[in-house]
């Protein structure tokens, strides 16, 4: 029983180890990519509060397309983003097949295998999907490829991302099912963006419907102060995180 | 402040099948939104207890997907932050609550007030006083050994044996000094993958060590 214990711990600690390295990669990646910060608002109809979970994520979203979205009654003004989402994590899972310091990286991947490189606004329905199926049952290959690709740190990253806009498409699809004559105007979109580039580019962008909002000043403003504020927070946590690294491997 | 009462961080288990990113939450009301502003208008700083640092440090490492933070007002969930390590931040305000524009002002100083804040926590101290004060009293417990065992040869004192102790006393100090910043590496790195593990005395060690001495 003893040895049985003492060889869980060795395993935890060594897929701990392994996820450490993995996120060292990726902090790595963010530092000499000079990252831009993405400051995005949005109004949504209700906040869940649940955590992310990425299994159940991938798993709504790897099965999008025209014919999966007619099956379910997805509103037909809202396929297209929904199938964007889809090309989206194609395109992560591309990007880390393709990239030589990523653990997926496959030595026969060649650009031109990945159609979706070339063009990342490519019809989804019309190419061979890369990404595992989450759909299988049982212990499969492909179920462990799923579980490893949840267990990269970019992946993640990109993977809430989508999930987060997902949820929002959901609503609206929900609110437009009821009422197919309502608006839903600035609700469940990103209503504004700003794009901090290092080189000193300010980008702004802003969705046409919040200029006819009643709460157009409250909005700008509340965007604002997340642009002010987000910079500061971000910097703050990536500095204890890189103190927290340095520290232990000095 | 009393914050154990609102603040809330969402400790989910990973089980090996499922991995679940928990958030920090706050439960706000009317007194709490009064006592934040004072707070913020006389630039008082919240100092969180060291279980609470402890945690929200875990909480920093591991959530590689993002920090989540929630605001919640009369038991609704009002506005979400999620800051990820790339630079991409997303804040979702929930529709109904902009119909009180002044209420839903203040919940959003005080999100952002408290994530402030609370980042201002897990800031690691760098203490190198520590690792020297440490190092001293472990060479001058090994000179008051080394002199109780040999206690019979050290009367009568003499200035020799006076000032070849105070020696001993430094050489041991360099010694133990260049113990403590050299070896540990691998010890570091048991005690740190401690954090992410249930045993929380090990997790407390790991801290301590990383924030009071620089090693």
């Amino acid at each position: 029983m003893t040895i049985k214990l003492k060889k869980h711990k060795y395993n935890v600690i060594s897929i701990q180890e392994k996820k450490l390295k993995e996120f060292l990669t990726y902090l790595g990646e963010i530092l000499s990519e000079i990252p831009a910060l993405e400051i995005n608002t949005m109004v949504v109809e209700e906040i869940t509060g649940d955590n992310f979970i990425p299994w159940e994520v991938y798993r709504d979203i790897y099965p999008i397309s025209r014919k999966y979205l007619a099956e379910k009654g997805i509103h037909k003004s809202l396929g297209d983003r929904y199938l964007a989402l889809r090309s989206q994590l194609e395109l992560e899972y591309a990007l880390l097949l393709t990239d030589p310091s990523s653990e997926f990286y496959e030595l026969s991947a060649v650009r031109e295998n990945y159609p979706i490189l070339k063009n990342p606004n490519i019809n989804i329905d019309e190419i061979e999907t890369k990404l595992p199926s989450p759909m299988k049952s049982g212990i499969s290959s492909e179920i462990i490829e799923v579980q490893m690709l949840l267990h990269n740190s970019r992946f993640l990253s990109s993977l809430r991302k989508l999930g987060e806009l997902k949820k929002a498409l959901d609503y609206r699809n929900q609110t437009l099912q009821k009422n197919p004559e309502k608006n839903p105007g600035i609700t469940d979109i990103i209503f504004a963006q700003t794009v901090i580039q290092l080189n000193g580019n300010i980008i702004n962008r802003y969705a046409q419907e919040i200029f006819d909002h009643p709460q157009k000043d409250l909005l700008l403003k509340t965007h604002q102060t997340s642009v002010e504020t987000g910079q500061k927070q971000w910097l703050k946590f990536l500095r204890f995180i890189v103190d927290v690294f340095q520290r232990l491997i000095n | 402040m009393q914050l154990e009462l609102w603040l809330e961080i969402t400790n989910q288990n990973n089980t090996s099948e499922e991995i679940i990113f928990n958030s920090v939450r706050f439960y706000l009301d009317e007194n709490i939104l009064q006592e934040i502003h004072q707070a913020k208008a006389k630039k008082n700083n919240i100092k969180l207890t060291s279980s609470y640092r402890e945690e929200l440090r875990t909480f920093a490492i591991v959530e590689q997907a993002g920090l989540t933070f929630y605001s919640y007002y009369q038991e609704k969930a009002i506005l979400k932050s999620i800051i990820f390590p790339d630079g991409k931040i997303i804040y979702q305000i929930c529709k109904n609550c902009l119909e009180n524009p002044e209420l839903t002002q203040k919940i959003i100083t005080a999100h952002h007030w408290l994530i402030d804040q609370l980042l201002a926590n897990v800031t690691l101290e760098k203490n190198k006083i520590m690792l020297s004060w440490l190092t001293w009293v472990l060479s001058l417990l090994l000179i008051i050994v080394i002199g109780l065992l040999n206690f019979d040869k050290l009367i009568p004192i003499t200035p020799v044996k006076i000032i070849t102790s105070l020696g001993m006393i430094f050489l041991f100090y360099w010694g133990i000094k260049m113990l403590l910043q050299k070896i540990p590496i691998y010890w570091k790195r048991r005690l740190f993958l401690g954090i992410f593990s249930p045993n929380t005395k090990l997790r407390k060690i790991a801290w301590y060590i990383l924030e009071n001495i620089k090693i």
